[in-house]
This record gives C-alpha cells, structure tokens and sequence, in this order.
C-alpha cells in the first residue's frame, strides 16, 4: 500500500510540474490579457491529481502483456476525459474553438508523454541499482 | 561450528534444533539441504526421471497445470507444484517472479525495466523472464534494497 502511496505521490509531482509548465504557456497563447485569480492554481492541483490517481492505479492480480497495454491506452483516454472535461467545467477553452480544444488535446499527450518517459527512466534507474546489488549477490554467492 | 548429537528418550520424535544468532546464507542452505534430504530434484525429461541439482536450475515455469524446470538448454517437468517449490526454495537462491514463474537469481545475468512497473530477467541462457509488479518488491528484498 505504501508502495503505491509512494507512486502516486511520484507522479502526481510529475503531473503537477508538467501541467503547470503546459498551463503557463496555455495561458500566454490563449488567455493573454485575462487576469486570473487563486482558483486556477486549485483547479490545477484538482485535476493533476484526478490524472495522479488514474495512472497510479494497477490491478490487484497479474496481467499479461495485452492487457498492460489496453490499460495504458485506456488510462490515456480517461486522462483525457478528466482534463477536458474538467477543463469545460472550469471555463479553460471553449469547445467551439477548435485552436483551444486541439491545443489541449496536444498537452495532454505531451504530458502523458513525458509523465511516461519519466516513469520509464526511473525504472531504468532502479534496474542499474538492482543490477550493482545482483552482481554483489552473486559475487557473495561464488565464496559461499 | 560446533555440532552436539543428542540421543533423544524413548517416545521423543528425532529433532533437529539449530541454535544460531542469525540465519545466514549458509545455514539457509544448510536447512534446505536437511529438508530436502539432498540438494538435487527429480525431473522427468523423454519419459525418463534424472536428478537435477539446484545449481543447474534457470527457473521453473507451470504452464497448463504442469511445472517445468529450465536448465541452460534442456526443459524438464516436475509432478511438485510452484507453490510447493516457492516454500521449498524460501531462504535459497530462487525467488517468485511471477503467478507463474520461479527464478534462480544466481542465474541471472541482468534487470531492466518492462512496461509498467515490471521488470525482465535476462537470464544467463539468452532467455528472458519477466518479472511482475508484484514480485518487484521481492526481488528487490532479496538484493537487500
């Protein structure tokens, strides 16, 4: 459970920092001379974490590879649902403004993207330290 | 290490006790060796049964209710179930990979990262075994992480 908590938590740094990176330059694209209050910084926290808690969720038992894959496909449409039905709800785009809409739908993928190399390279991380701690375990192994 | 034989009285069932301040890899062996009766399994390979010692072992796979050894190049299978062999095995150098798999880790050549959270085994024998989520943290215990 701590595992996952600690995951989560993981991404949803990720998230966070991609999303206001993404939303800054949203905002200068698109919203330029609007003034923005306290809530948007809300807003921004409510839906990185919605999309934390979405792609932190795993299933119980072991699946095989297809299924890992539909999950992860699955995962990037609901993202997509939470932000952009979020982003309706709070006023970010409208939906008639097809520039609005496909550059929200360009951020979402740029962050699932990046969000995803992130991920990988922390696992490429944990096998070079799993694979020094192999080599010891064998070495100790060996004089046994 | 000093060995004390104790006769045990009439009516008491042979015992062996071990007393130690930690269970270390040797002792592990040891006891593993004490179960087993001998550190070999047997294995059925072309209608035929051979002993198999541990050390030639890459990992056990059950596939369609049948638990298969993989040596370097030959397959064998066992009537044992994994679960069985996981218990049989705690302590040793084999560890659960996965629902269906059991790997020797001193046959491993290297890790890396697979989709999502799980990683692969590349084994010494070219072959790759994957290693689930679930049994990362394991894994990861076992490498003293």
């Amino acid at each position: 459970m701590l595992r996952r908590l600690r995951n989560m938590l993981f991404i949803y740094v990720c998230v966070t920092t991609c999303v206001l990176l993404v939303t800054a330059l949203y905002i200068t694209i698109f919203w330029p001379q609007v003034t923005l209050g306290v809530e948007i910084l809300w807003q921004i926290l409510l839906v990185s974490f919605l999309c934390s808690v979405i792609n932190s969720i795993y299933p119980w038992r072991e699946v095989g590879k297809r299924t890992m894959l539909f999950i992860y496909v699955l995962r990037y449409v609901v993202t997509n649902a939470i932000v952009l039905g979020c982003g309706i709800w709070f006023g970010w785009f409208y939906t008639n403004d097809l520039p609005m809409v496909l550059a929200m739908l360009f951020s979402i993928a740029v962050i699932f993207a990046l969000v995803s190399v992130v991920a990988w390279k922390r696992g490429k991380q944990q096998a070079a330290l799993m694979n020094e701690r192999l080599q010891v375990y064998q070495q100790r192994e060996e004089k046994v | 290490m000093k060995i004390t034989i104790i006769e045990p009285k009439d009516g008491e069932d042979d015992e062996i006790i071990i007393c130690c301040r930690h269970l270390d890899k040797r002792l592990m062996k040891l006891i593993y060796a004490i179960k087993t009766g001998e550190n070999k399994i047997t294995a059925l390979h072309n209608g035929n049964y051979f002993q198999v010692t541990l050390e030639e072992i890459y990992y056990f796979e059950a596939v369609d209710n049948k638990v298969f050894l993989y040596l370097e190049k030959e397959v064998y299978e066992t009537r044992r179930r994994l679960y069985e062999l996981e218990e049989l095995f705690q302590g040793t150098d084999f560890f659960r990979a996965s629902k269906s798999c059991i790997v020797n880790l001193a046959k491993v050549k290297s890790l890396s990262p697979a989709f999502h959270g799980r990683f692969e085994a590349l084994m010494k024998n070219g072959e790759r075994v994957i290693i689930s989520r679930q049994y990362v943290p394991v894994l990861k215990e076992k490498l003293g992480l």
